[in-house]
């Protein structure tokens, strides 16, 4: 039993140091990807050894026949016109040039020891091909690396966010201006409560619609009179007292907010529980 | 480090002349072997 045990546990850990170093070996791959300096050619390239087609059914022919000269020609043909073809892919410079030298022997071998061509001219196929394939890859020669990616801009504001701007921009005016004019102390009470507003709405974009009057009324309108009072007014009695209620609604606000967002939790809460109680939980 | 290379011929030719001229080479020189090694 311990025998079976000690055996279970060992190949436990062969298991876990194998799945380690699969895990590695994967990591080492992809940083080397991503390092890869050069543009990726894609189909123009990889066309070049699809050229090879009639190969892939002469390699299983050529097992069942057991022509083993045939069979190194049409493997060694297949594998060093990938190579090529995956060495132009990478797009450094020179590739396109090695990449199309391995095309070219690649084709020579296929001629002279999978085809059995008269050897002189398997070697003239060899040269044919390199030279096709440098005239069907020479313009990308003159292919620049793109330079590399500009930052990612800064994250555009969402239409709920955007629409604060402008309410925020009227407050940092009001307070700005509000100091040195009649009734200072209650102007600034009050745009403090309508910061507090926008601020809860900018915590929660949702009640944006709920609150877009009070936005659009109210804080325009304490605009107007911080206008009219830098512009000289005389400030009316009852101003005093609207400033308070304005204050008091923009306080009341905050708390229907509030109360609506709590309202919510209250039936995310019951939804949740009926489901539970459903489930038998 | 980057030799001088003869220039490729041809490669200032029209775009369809290169392709015409490539295709058929590769056409001759790498499917024609690998065709004929499929039918000996």
């Amino acid at each position: 039993m311990g025998a079976q045990q000690d055996w279970e546990d060992r190949k436990r850990a062969w298991k876990d140091y194998k799945r380690g170093w699969k895990a590695q070996r994967r990591e080492d791959r992809r940083e080397a990807r991503t390092e890869r300096p050069g543009p990726i050619f894609g189909w123009r390239v990889w066309l070049l050894p699809l050229f090879l087609w009639p190969l892939a059914f002469d390699i299983p022919i050529e097992i069942l026949r057991g022509n083993s000269s045939q069979l190194v020609g049409g493997i060694l043909g297949v594998a060093l016109a990938w190579m090529g073809a995956a060495r132009m892919a990478r797009g450094g410079p020179g590739d396109l040039r090695a990449g199309a030298i391995l095309m070219g022997v690649a084709a020579g071998l296929t001629a002279g020891l999978a085809a059995k061509i008269f050897p002189p001219i398997a070697v003239a196929m060899g040269f044919g091909t390199f030279f096709g394939v440098r005239l069907l890859t020479a313009d990308m020669a003159a292919y620049e690396p793109p330079p590399p990616a500009p930052p990612p801009p800064a994250p555009t504001p969402t239409p709920e966010a955007a629409s604060l701007v402008g309410p925020r921009a009227q407050i940092a005016r009001i307070r700005a201006a509000a100091p040195p004019l009649p009734h200072a102390p209650l102007l600034l009470e009050a745009v403090s409560a309508m910061q507090g507003v926008v601020d809860d709405l900018a915590a929660r974009p949702a009640q944006l619609h709920e609150a877009r009057r009070f936005l659009a009324v109210h804080l325009d309108g304490l605009v107007r009179i911080v206008e009219r009072l830098e512009a000289g007014a005389e400030p009316p009695e009852t101003l005093p007292q609207l400033l308070r209620d304005l204050t008091a609604s923009a306080h009341r606000l905050r708390g229907e907010l509030r109360q609506v967002e709590s309202q919510a939790l209250d039936i995310q809460v019951k939804v949740l529980s009926d489901r539970l109680r459903q489930e038998g939980l | 480090m980057d030799k001088p290379r003869p220039p490729i011929p041809f490669a200032s030719a029209p775009l369809p002349v290169r392709l015409v001229l490539g295709f058929t080479l590769l056409a001759f020189c790498l499917w024609l072997p690998a065709f004929a090694a499929l039918f000996r």
